[in-house]
């Protein structure tokens, strides 16, 4: 099988890929919470390298499915790939997001201690994690307790927003912060949509199974 | 009468033609060999191999100079023959494949296959007979390898043109002379085939007696000198059976008796190998 | 990723015996060394006449005349005093359909070694076991060297024929249509040996299978009537051929 070498140079690419966004997305939420604008820097830095991976990435996978014509199992594992390496572009994207939104918050006084933002992005950076550690090994089980996950998630972006609500309510000169602080759940909480996505294409890899817009139960 | 009957009939007919022609041809074949067979048998003895000729008239002896003789006869013209007959074959089909040159030295040799034996014998008789004055063991050697030279450049040729090309290609590019291929690679996947007819000429030579007539001709006595006339079996056979006495009759069929079941044993080996290696 | 020029074909054209019409016409052509190129096509377009030219097997028919340079590593291969013994050393071929020499598995792989002279038996040991390692058959045939060759597979016979090749240590193998003959699977085993090849040899190879030029190559040539349309790297040719001919012959319009 010559295709096989080629197709764990992609999933060898996609996991480097994945660890240089969760780094961003760790770094931008960090600097937030820690009001130290140096972690931002480490953002600026891998932002063009992961825009440049998505490229090259591309690239190879289409090459590789114009030479090597795959079918079943290999065709949904590079077309998959394809959708891998876009959903882990837009983690960097979301990643940018929040790091414009630190900057503009690192300006002001830190609000309160943050308690909820700290703990969301533990889930979605771990979220990130066990989806790009499900692709690598192809394991359904861990992807599918990935898609569990979310609605915590969920969750604590609604507690967030109404937590910063009161903020704001207490005293207006809050809002700026506020709604900025709320910019940045949403963004984490995308990224953990977008890691339920990434779940979703690690079982219609190995399965076959579309799972996208349906709920587990009735799988 | 409608059509399918007198098909039937028409079908029955020919059935029967082709059966009792065929029985026709076998009986004269097996009454023949069981002929030799049943006189020859009777008048072999261990004698027959080692005594040469008595005088005529008298029933003793043995034909051992005529055994020698044609041994000898036949092993020279198969030494001449066989290589000329190899080497043209290999030229026709190798080195000078595909030209005029090549075909025309093939029709020759087709021709050269149905010249009859005596026209041979009577050839040589002109050009190495006559001009010495007497017959020889030579001219006998030199006649049969005449008959033999087209059969085996014919079958080497056949054969050589069966090895497929490519083969020859894959030598070549492995950078080997034209000559090394030959050699090593076209005369071994044709060697079979080649034996073959090497064997296949050699067991129709052996059973040659019109042109041995004219060239060795036939001494009573036992010799290995090639420059006098020289025995041979089937001239022997051809010269006893003519001749008054009844000992000579019986020693014809047995000599007859030799000459047949070495030839049958010979052609059937021969088959059987090509049976084998070319599975037809 | 530096590349070396290991054959560069300048304004080559090539005329068979009795024809005043050129069946190559005006080749310029870069072979990269350690690279896999792939000469694609529809039948008659002149693939093979040109894989042919390298090793100059059209020199084995009265008639045939080339024109233009075929540099190997600078040196013209056309000149008059090269030595085509020596070329073919150089630059070994392996034939659409298998072609084991009617000897031994053994004497098969040794036979290029024996025409250069080397009787050394062990010496030959020891190549015709690297050979036949090299083209991935050792395991198979280890125990039955001295058996004749014909008893082998189709698919081993075709490697048996590269690892003859290999013995001599060849700079380059052309390969012309190696897998035509076979079936699938002994196909794709052809196929991955072809790119493992790689490390140790330049490979040129014709196919008229052109998921297999695509599969095994790093650099594809699209001829047509004759000439070369094209020339890039093998995941241009694939993804985004510059000449139209060559993306309605990729795409599976013509040919």
């Amino acid at each position: 099988m010559l295709l096989k070498p080629r197709l764990e140079e992609i999933r060898d690419r996609l996991i480097k890929m994945a660890e240089l966004a969760d780094l961003m997305i760790e770094n931008a939420v960090k600097a937030i919470i820690e009001h130290n604008p140096e972690y931002l820097k480490v953002v600026d830095e891998l932002e063009p390298q992961v825009d440049q991976m998505e490229v090259e990435n591309e690239t190879l996978i289409i090459t590789t499915i114009a030479r090597f014509q795959p079918e079943a199992k290999y065709l949904r594992i590079l077309v998959m790939d394809l959708f891998v390496n876009r959903d882990l572009e837009r983690i960097g994207d979301h990643a940018e997001n929040i790091k414009e939104q630190a900057e503009r918050i690192l300006t002001k006084p830190k609000l309160k201690e943050y308690v909820d933002l700290p703990v969301m992005t533990d889930i979605v950076m771990g979220m990130v994690k066990d989806a790009v550690k499900a692709l690598e090994t192809l394991d359904t089980e861990l992807a599918r307790e990935v898609i569990k996950r979310d609605d915590k998630v969920d969750a604590l972006h609604e507690q967030i927003i109404r937590e910063l609500y009161t903020y704001m309510v207490e005293d207006p000169k809050n809002i700026k912060v506020g709604i900025r602080l709320i910019t940045v759940s949403s963004n984490l909480e995308r990224v953990a949509d977008i890691a339920t996505n990434l779940a979703e294409e690690v079982i219609y890899m190995k399965e076959g199974k579309m799972l996208r817009h349906q709920n587990l139960g009735e799988e | 009468m409608n059509i399918k009957t007198k098909r039937k009939i028409k079908g029955s007919i020919a059935l029967v033609f082709s059966t009792v022609a065929a029985f026709m041809g076998l009986f004269w074949l097996v009454f023949i060999i069981f002929d030799v067979l049943r006189h020859g048998i009777t008048a072999l003895n261990l004698d027959l191999f080692l005594e040469d000729p008595a005088p005529p008239g008298i029933p003793e002896g043995g034909l051992r100079n005529a055994f020698i003789g044609q041994l000898l006869i036949t092993s020279v013209a198969t030494i001449i023959g066989v290589p000329l007959g190899v080497l043209g074959g290999t030229f026709i089909a190798e080195y000078a494949r595909g030209t005029r040159f090549a075909q025309l030295i093939s029709i020759l040799s087709d021709i050269m296959v149905s010249v009859p034996s005596i026209v041979v014998g009577t050839f040589i008789y002109a050009v190495m007979v006559k001009p010495f004055g007497h017959f020889s063991g030579w001219a006998g050697s030199a006649a049969l390898a005449f008959i033999m030279i087209p059969v085996v450049l014919r079958t080497t040729e056949d054969m050589l043109k069966l090895v497929p090309w490519t083969l020859r290609e894959a030598a070549f590019a492995l950078g080997a002379s034209y000559f090394r291929v030959i050699k090593d690679i076209v005369y071994r996947a044709a060697a079979t085939g080649i034996l073959t007819g090497i064997i296949l000429a050699i067991a129709r030579v052996a059973g040659e007696t019109a042109p041995l007539l004219f060239t060795s001709f036939n001494n009573s006595y036992f010799t290995l000198n090639m420059n006098e006339p020289i025995a041979s079996l089937t001239v022997t056979i051809f010269n006893y059976a003519m001749g008054p006495y009844e000992d000579w009759h019986e020693k014809a069929w047995a000599a007859a008796f030799i000459i047949t079941v070495v030839i049958l044993i010979v052609t059937i080996v021969t088959r059987s190998i090509i049976h084998w290696r070319y599975k037809i | 990723m530096e590349e070396k020029i290991k054959i560069e074909v300048k304004n080559f054209s090539f005329y068979y015996a009795g024809t005043d019409r050129p069946a190559l016409k005006n080749i310029n052509l870069s072979v990269y060394q350690n690279r896999v190129t792939a000469l694609i096509g529809p039948s008659g377009c002149g693939k093979t006449t040109l894989l042919r030219s390298f090793n100059r097997m059209h020199d084995l028919y009265h008639g045939n005349r080339y024109e233009g340079e075929i540099l190997l590593d600078g040196q013209n291969i056309l000149s008059d005093n090269i030595d085509l013994i020596e070329l073919r050393s150089k630059v070994g071929m392996v034939f659409q359909k298998p072609t084991p020499f009617p000897m031994s598995v053994f004497d098969n792989v040794a036979y290029g070694l024996k025409l250069r002279g080397i009787k050394n038996r062990s010496e030959l040991e020891g190549r015709v076991e690297k050979a036949l390692k090299q083209a991935a058959l050792w395991e198979e045939v280890k125990d039955r060297l001295k058996d004749s060759a014909n008893g082998l597979s189709g698919g081993q016979q075709q490697r048996l024929v590269i690892a003859r090749a290999l013995a001599v240590e060849p700079e380059v193998l052309l390969f012309d249509e190696p897998t035509s003959a076979l079936d699938p699977i002994s196909t794709s085993k052809i196929e991955e040996l072809v790119v493992s090849l790689k490390d140790t040899v330049t490979i040129i190879i014709v196919t008229h299978n052109m998921q297999q030029a695509a599969r095994v190559s790093d650099y594809t040539a699209f001829m047509y009537l004759g000439e070369l349309i094209e020339f890039d790297k093998t995941d241009i040719i694939f993804t985004s051929p510059k000449k139209k001919l060559t993306e309605d012959y990729v795409s599976g319009r013509f040919g």
